[in-house]
């Protein structure tokens, strides 16, 4: 830590004029791929607070997963998306460095971000009722943002996701019945292709900075943004292990899907097709179940020995029971 | 049904995770971190005592990052608790229900692996009363050794279903 504090003293000291020091650094919680430092500063002026964010233990290499993009072409989609009205994090440098890694700087934006406080905190009691529809506004806004603006993205529509998806499952070799029974379900219900947009990729409860003076000041962790079908993040944030046990609110744990579906409509002025979500969040759920199989692999593999990283491989099973609910229970 | 990872790699988790603490403000951690060598991964009331530590040195005095690593911990030690206690029940009515369905013999390992295929390759209808069933009890079993205060588990007890 001392070692990490004093290379980034250094960094800091190159595009921020005014550094005097580093006065705290503190590993933020939550976002199992990417690390992410909050940096609070000495300046001349004044105090200031920064985050950094690296591939886990500085890693250049990243081998964790080719689902996630290049950490500096997060950056790039946050400074695109900013451009485009979409709350984001300021970009404030982006680094390659061989002592600590590759990853950038960005402004620290004051709120909550962690999903099981702002499901369940008094603190945003007023305001959580009024976040779906901003999530509709948000993930529209997205949307809108013209494709030409990016070299080199990748596309994943429904069926490349679905097939990508089962492709990383069977490398695991674990025979899960439950996962076969959506797999099959899924294929034979394959929505047609629509005009493909910008998606985030992780737009949920979690990757969102919620606060009480403007509701969602910064949308994070664009690390698996692509083109592919809005309906993606649409339902992504209904998965139910995004709603923090608040199942009886399927947007995030804190809303109505209408509320977001609405607002969603009428900024992009026209309705969504309700039938085409059933899918894409039967899909989510059993993306979510592959990722916790996976983060089993990357702690076997040593690339993250964390205990978080282990333990999350239990929770698969909680897809199993969402997968379940949906397709044979309802 | 066996969940990954396993007890063993829960517990080597558990005891990396010890070992990267402050060993001078936490010294009850070394005594821990010694039987996690060697532990036998059905003790329960070996496993306890690490929970009653965490609960008492680590839980009430860390913060950040350490202290979500330290509930992380905690929750993997009542995952296994869970698992020594329930999965040997379980397994066996697993079997029963798959060598019935499946109408062959072998064990769960294998029959699980037929299951699948016959799933994958629609032998099996997805509206088949005993298939659907079989999933049912299955996963409410997991979800009872793996998360059992998850919601969506909750909501189908809820809804009147069980691994029974």
């Amino acid at each position: 830590m001392e070692n990490l504090q004093k290379i980034l003293s250094e960094i800091i000291a190159d595009f921020i004029p005014d550094f005097i020091s580093i006065e705290d650094i503190s590993r933020l919680s939550g976002g199992s791929s990417n690390e992410s430092w909050k940096i609070t500063l000495n300046t001349r002026e004044n105090k200031k607070k920064i985050v950094f964010r690296r591939t886990p233990g500085g890693n250049l290499k990243d081998e964790e997963s080719n689902n996630f993009v290049d950490i500096t072409d997060e950056a790039k989609v946050m400074n695109i998306a900013n451009d485009y009205n979409v709350p984001v994090p300021k970009i404030i440098k982006v680094i390659n460095n061989n002592n600590i890694g590759k990853g950038f700087f960005m402004d620290f934006i004051e709120g909550e971000t962690l999903g099981n406080r702002i499901v369940n905190s008094d603190k945003f009691k007023i305001i959580r009722p009024r976040l779906a529809k901003k999530c509709g506004e948000i993930i529209a806004n997205i949307h809108k943002i013209p494709i030409s603006k990016f070299d080199n993205i990748k596309t994943s529509e429904a069926e490349d996701e679905l097939l990508k998806y089962e492709e990383v499952y069977r490398t695991h070799n674990q025979d899960i019945p439950v996962f076969e029974y959506t797999i099959s379900w899924l294929k034979d219900n394959i929505p047609k292709k629509i005009t493909k947009k910008l998606i985030h990729g992780d737009f949920r409860n979690g990757n969102l900075i919620i606060s009480n003076d403007n509701l969602i000041p910064g949308v994070l962790d664009w690390e698996l943004f692509h083109l592919g079908d809005p309906y993606e993040d649409l339902s992504w944030i209904c998965v139910n292990s995004w709603r923090f046990n608040k199942i009886e609110l399927p947007v995030g744990g804190f809303g109505e899907r209408e509320d977001m579906y609405i607002s969603y409509e009428k900024v992009l002025g026209k309705k969504l097709d309700r039938e085409r979500l059933k899918f894409w969040e039967v899909l989510g759920t059993l993306k979510w179940g592959i990722m916790c199989l996976n983060m089993i692999e990357i702690y076997r593999s040593g690339y993250d020995k964390s205990i978080d990283r282990a333990s999350i491989g239990r929770r698969s099973s909680e897809t199993e029971i969402d997968l379940i609910r949906k397709l044979i229970m309802s | 049904m066996r969940s990954e990872p396993t007890r063993k790699e829960l517990l080597i988790s558990i005891r990396s995770f010890l070992e990267d603490l402050n060993l001078e403000v936490f010294p009850n951690a070394k005594k821990h971190i010694d039987t996690l060598k060697n532990i036998n991964e059905t003790d329960d009331s070996k496993i306890n005592e690490i929970v009653q530590f965490i609960n008492d040195d680590l839980i009430s005095n860390l913060t950040g990052h350490n202290r979500f690593y330290a509930f992380v911990a905690r929750n993997s030690l009542q995952i296994i608790q869970r698992e020594i206690n329930l999965i040997n029940g379980y397994e066996e009515k697993e079997i029963i229900r798959l060598e019935k369905l499946l109408n062959e013999k072998g064990d769960i390992k294998d029959l699980n692996k037929i299951l699948c295929k016959r799933i994958t390759d629609k032998e099996l209808d997805r509206d088949d009363n005993e298939l659907k069933d079989h999933l049912i009890r299955t996963t409410m079993a997991k979800l009872s050794i793996d998360q059992p205060n998850y919601s969506g588990y909750l909501k189908a007890i809820n809804d009147g279903y069980s691994q029974d």
